[in-house]
């Protein structure tokens, strides 16, 4: 019996010193590595405008930076076109977990948007029922294409990222095709679009929060899923099993883990999540029309710069996606100073850049940093010697 | 038939070209043990500055069109050293994610393109973004002699762009270069087993470097190529060629020959949907013309079929058809093992 005291004082004693220890400061350095790599890319991006322009290039960096948050309208705009940039971030970051490189992401988009759009307009069903009905299609059209190249990847080893620029390319003229059809084309703006206002996301009275823009549903959809992306990562076993495949592949196998399930599945939940962002994106009552037009839609080389400035942290996509959509809009309105918009990409690039060489500059900087710390001990000791 | 299939080897000859030379650069550089997804960046790069130099270039200073195509691709190659050198300083200098270094070319290098074609004025008018390419003045009409030869003095010797004959001569020095020189020897070691090259004394940094340089050259001869003998217009884009040129050199298995035949066999598919055109018999069959007596109600359908499913479904080939070989070859790919890790000399 005394045994069992002295043992049950010592966990006591040992929870006491544990309660006691200083508490370990919260590391904080990856959202440090974030803001220090934005702000450096906004630097870049002001000194091209100084190059290019000297006069205007400080109006053009004010525009640049408030813009998006000018007027309630152009707020409510820039959450308005977050929502699928969060989600199409989400959908590359999730893939990234898994350490499979989803760069099919725009194919998926497409694809989603003709299944969402021909289920909004060929379908006739009441409101609630109709856009949700809308919403599954293009989740489930995502799901599909981007499972099959995880199929190929789990079965016979075909590389991801060719077989998902492949999807991206038969997905574009699929796209065209079933677009043109002549029950859901739309001759009067060349493009589809859905035209049962029962299919429009609802817009939840918000535009009277923000009046005049077009926020609806789609950006609280996208911040619950991103809320839910990171509890499966962090929190259940499925997201443990994905991480785990992503960390090594002969690692997670040894520990029983089905290597093929998990990368297909890991592939079907970024692509719904594509598909999700083609949902909302379609579906609003003022969307961006989809064309059918030969070009492969930018929407998911967006998701990876939005994924790579959050570092894949599922929260962190939310206010990444939302940065991406402020300086969009601020560029839409410094464009009236004459500078061109495509300013925000060459911001973008400085930035996933700068994340992409932040650990070694952070390393080096450290580094540096004990150097000279440590050079000042010596002469400190130096002198006292003397 | 015989001029149609001359012509159509022509066409698919040159959209080979930029795809064989853009794939042997990613070859170069994950050879060494650097992946390079911005392949398509430094293309639209090297397009953007070859046009450039060829279009803001006074005509008079040359004697030939032919020396204004070498200064356009001299400045392509200066513009994709530097992309390059981005690239590299991080994925070998900063040990970075090689992922994100290049996809970050990958955004800025069209974005750059657009920026300074909008703000210098450099398109066609004031406010565009399209620059004008007016390719055909670099055609070489007829080489003497070598033109005679029958079919082969048609194909490679008659209305060719320089391009046709850099495009083989760069594919020729980079099997030499990979397979029978030292330093393509100690490249592939890089790429294969890093640890080793280094205890065998060879630097590792410096042969990373040199691979990613290649690809930096060679990737931005290939957009330049691309875009003064296939397009007419450029606007910062090379329609997912390099991308494209990843995909092939994959499927090449990382070696030069077998990344020829598969930029040839891609490129016959990738133009079938023009080169259909050539065979009137072909055309016939494909697109049916619609009877007289078709019911009117169906004949929206048929115009729909003839004109938007049938061909888009052709230019789908080129794709579908790399996915079924991958599927049959994959599991004996020989990628270079150390290809996109990092190189850490303390790490076992």
């Amino acid at each position: 019996m005394n045994k069992f005291k002295a043992y049950f004082a010592k966990v006591k004693q040992r929870m006491i010193d544990m309660k006691n220890q200083p508490k370990k400061p919260r590391d904080f350095s990856p959202i440090l590595n974030s803001v220090i790599s934005i702000l450096f890319g906004l630097l870049v991006g002001f000194l091209i405008m100084l190059a290019v322009n000297p006069e205007n290039a400080l109006g053009g960096l004010a525009k640049l930076l408030t813009g998006g948050s000018a007027t309630p309208q152009m707020m409510g705009n820039t959450f308005f076109k977050a929502g699928p940039l969060i989600l199409v971030g989400l959908a590359v970051a999730f893939a990234f977990k898994t350490g499979l490189f989803n760069i099919g992401v725009s194919g998926q988009f497409m694809v989603s948007g003709v299944a969402t759009l021909y289920v909004a307009n060929l379908v006739v069903l009441p409101a609630p029922w109709h856009w949700m009905l809308a919403i599954l299609a293009g989740v489930v059209a995502g799901a599909i294409w981007a499972g099959i190249p995880g199929l190929l990847k789990a079965f016979f080893n075909v590389n991801e990222v060719i077989a998902t620029i492949m999807m991206n390319y038969i997905g574009m003229y699929l796209c065209v095709i079933m677009a043109y059809n002549a029950a859901v084309y739309n001759t009067s703006i060349t493009a589809i679009n859905a035209y049962y206002p029962t299919a429009n996301t609802p817009t939840l009275g918000m535009s009277n929060l923000f009046p005049g823009s077009n926020i609806d549903l789609g950006i609280i959809l996208a911040i619950i899923v991103a809320v839910i992306i990171w509890f499966l990562l962090k929190k259940t076993t499925l997201g443990y099993q994905l991480k785990a495949v992503g960390y090594s592949v002969p690692g997670s196998k040894y520990a029983g883990i089905n290597y093929r399930r998990n990368v297909i599945i890991s592939m079907m939940i970024s692509g719904a999540l594509a598909g999700l962002a083609a949902a909302i994106t379609y579906l609003a009552v003022l969307p961006d029309y989809l064309r059918p037009v030969n070009k492969i839609l930018s929407i998911g080389f967006e998701g990876i710069s939005v994924a790579l400035i959050a570092q894949s942290n599922p929260l962190g996509i939310i206010f990444s996606g939302v940065l991406i959509s402020y300086i969009k809009q601020g560029a839409l309105t410094m464009q009236l100073l004459g500078f061109d918009k495509e300013i925000t990409n060459i911001v973008v690039a400085v930035i996933i850049y700068m994340i992409g060489i932040s650990s070694f500059l952070g390393a080096y900087i450290k580094k540096r940093r004990d150097k000279h710390i440590k050079a000042h001990h010596e002469s400190e000791e130096d002198a006292k010697n003397v | 038939m015989y001029d149609s299939i001359v012509s159509y080897l022509a066409l698919v000859l040159l959209a080979a070209i930029p795809l064989i030379v853009t794939a042997l650069g990613g070859m170069f550089t994950e050879r060494g043990g650097v992946t390079n997804i911005s392949l398509e960046g430094i293309m639209i790069i090297g397009a953007f500055v070859g046009l450039v130099t060829v279009n803001k270039l006074p005509a008079s200073w040359f004697s030939s069109n032919f020396v204004l195509y070498l200064c356009g691709m001299i400045a392509a190659v200066i513009g994709g050293l530097i992309f390059a050198g981005i690239h590299a300083i991080a994925a070998i200098k900063m040990k970075a994610n090689q992922i994100i270094s290049a996809t970050a070319i990958n955004t800025l290098a069209p974005a750059l393109a657009l920026f300074l074609t909008m703000s210098l004025t450099l398109g066609e008018a004031q406010g565009s973004d399209k620059i004008l390419v007016n390719g055909t003045r670099f055609i070489i009409e007829r080489v003497p002699l070598l033109a005679d030869i029958p079919f082969i003095g048609e194909v490679f010797f008659t209305n060719v762009y320089p391009s046709l004959y850099f495009g083989i001569a760069i594919l020729v020095i980079s099997s030499i270069v990979l397979y029978k020189t030292k330093f393509g020897l100690r490249l592939r070691a890089c790429g294969e087993n890093p640890h080793a090259a280094d205890a065998a004394g060879i630097n590792i940094y410096k042969m990373r470097y040199q691979g990613v340089f290649i690809s930096g050259i060679l990737a931005s001869l290939g957009g330049y190529f691309l875009v003064t003998s296939f397009t007419n217009e450029f606007d910062a884009t090379v329609s997912g060629f390099g991308f494209l040129a990843i995909a092939v050199m994959i499927f090449g298995n990382w070696k030069p020959k077998n990344i020829a035949f598969t930029a040839l066999f891609f490129a016959a598919l990738l133009t079938l949907s023009k080169g259909v055109a050539f065979f009137p018999a072909l055309e016939n069959w494909l697109y049916p013309p619609i009877p007289a007596d078709t019911p009117p109600e169906q004949i929206a359908f048929l115009t729909y079929v003839s004109t938007k499913v049938i061909p888009n479904i052709i230019s789908m080939l080129p794709y579908i058809a790399t996915l079924a070989v991958l599927v049959l070859s994959s599991k004996k790919s020989a990628a270079p093992k150390a290809s996109g890790l990092i190189y850490d000399k303390g790490e076992r």
